[in-house]
């Protein structure tokens, strides 16, 4: 930890450079390595539909909906140092606070997290921040999109926030593989979903990636506990221009 | 002069008043729809009388309805739209509309036996309504369903469906750009009618 966090520092200062530049036609590329990644992607893929998609399926199969949600429940209480010192990384001392309170009620009142009390007792607000969304409050871009073995979707800025975040982490590695097995399960029915409904598994997932983590890094906060005002507002509006399509249609004519 | 600056400055006050009128009554109308329709959407899905080929159909009936699948496909093609043939459009129009509802319906299949919630509205700034939901299921955290509503000849139209933060309209523009960069348009309806038929199968 004590070497990471230098590195990381001086990988965040780096990736300045990666971060891609506009195209001839202004547009900046969110994946300029589309080829590898498109290879990369199809092998987590298979990876997925062989191994560890059938190990989620067996775990859904043997084990009730509430040992279930109780794991994920644990596994998010012990990610807690990330949400905190995210938090205080941004400025924010009450949410870290509030994150490290929820830690030991969660894991006292919650019985080793396995129940979150301090939501469904107390009310409290959930934090979810990670170190990836704290360097992109400080300024830090994402880089280019790209794809990790067995990981997934990412880009450099995550990727080092991903790496500080597994220092972090206070989930014993023993105890790793049944996180992953867990969280596999339990998205079971939305990987399924995401497999039938993409037209192009690949650009559904890298858009839901972009889109996602675009807007947790506007909320930086939990969205769901803020009232409507003070809500960061959806897509952006021009992405609901119909208008200007009509005067094109009209300029372009119809047929192709 | 000074009587034209005046009239003026009344009739933009009306203005503005009629607009916040405007505004102000389609979050509470939207949010109300919205509550109504996942309702009676949940109904239907938890009446385990009725086989599953019944309760489909049932959903599919109350989603057309209520989703204005012109304008989210407009959406969806954006810069393309204009290239499309009359035939083409049309086309798309219904395997779109299709595909959507083919994994609504079993996205809500899904959620059946889960908590939904309407708890929010946010008029935007060019007249449509986002009303805001939640699902309370397996995980501690809600997932969160955002609808983004369009008045269309005097009703509100579902024009897009937000999960977690994640825009299906623009999900869908960014895969078909590519699709139809590649493929052409025809591939593209090729593939939603592919998916089409997997769906049924």
């Amino acid at each position: 930890m004590k070497r990471a966090l230098p590195l990381a520092l001086a990988a965040c200062l780096a990736l300045g450079c990666l971060t891609p530049a506009p195209g001839p036609d202004g547009v900046v590329n969110p994946d300029p390595y589309e080829r590898q990644n498109r290879l990369i992607f199809a092998f987590n893929d298979g990876l997925d539909r062989v191994i560890i998609e059938p190990i989620g399926r067996v775990w859904r199969f043997l084990t009730p909906r509430l040992v279930r949600t109780g794991l994920d429940n644990a596994f998010i209480n012990l990610r807690f140092p990330v949400r905190a010192v995210s938090c205080l990384g941004q400025g924010r001392v009450t949410h870290a606070g509030s994150e490290t309170l929820r830690f030991a009620v969660n894991s006292t009142i919650g019985v080793a997290g396995l129940w979150d009390a301090s939501s469904r007792l107390f009310g409290m607000p959930f934090y979810d921040d990670d170190t990836g969304q704290m360097f992109a409050a400080w300024g830090v871009g994402t880089g280019p999109y790209w794809m990790i073995p067995l990981l997934g979707p990412s880009n450099p800025r995550d990727t080092v926030g991903y790496i500080l975040d597994g220092f972090l982490n206070l989930t014993p590695s023993y105890a790793a593989p049944v996180a992953w097995a867990n969280g596999r399960a339990i998205a079971v029915p939305t990987i399924d979903r995401a497999r039938e409904a993409s037209l192009d598994y690949y650009l559904f997932v890298r858009d839901s990636y972009l889109q996602r983590r675009a807007a947790q890094v506007a909320e930086t906060g939990p969205m769901q506990r803020l009232s409507p005002e003070e809500q960061e507002a959806g897509p952006a509006d021009e992405l609901y221009e119909v208008e200007t399509f009509e005067e094109d249609e009209a300029d372009a004519g119809p047929g192709e | 002069m000074a009587r034209r600056v005046s009239t003026g400055w009344i009739g933009g006050a009306l203005a503005l008043a009629l607009a916040a009128a405007a505004l102000a009554a389609p979050t509470e109308e939207a949010r109300a729809l919205v509550d109504r329709t996942l309702g009676d959407v949940l109904a239907v899905l938890r009446d385990k009388a009725k086989p599953p080929a019944e309760r489909r159909r049932r959903v599919e009936e109350i989603a057309y309805a209520h989703f204005d699948f012109d304008t989210i496909s407009r959406l969806v093609l954006a810069r393309n739209w204009p290239k499309l043939s009359e035939a083409q459009r049309g086309a798309f129009v219904v395997e779109f509309k299709r595909h959507l509802s083919g994994t609504y319906w079993k996205t809500l299949e899904d959620y059946r036996d889960q908590k939904v919630t309407v708890d929010g509205t946010r008029a935007e700034k060019n007249g449509d309504v986002t009303v805001r939901s939640r699902i309370d299921g397996e995980r501690s955290e809600p997932i969160r369903i955002d609808y983004r509503l369009r008045p269309t000849g005097g009703d509100l139209k579902v024009i897009d469906v937000i999960i977690e933060g994640v825009s299906l309209v623009q999900n869908f523009r960014s895969q078909t750009q590519q699709i139809i960069r590649e493929d052409g348009i025809d591939g593209l309806i090729d593939r939603l009618r592919q998916k089409n038929a997997e769906h049924r199968g």
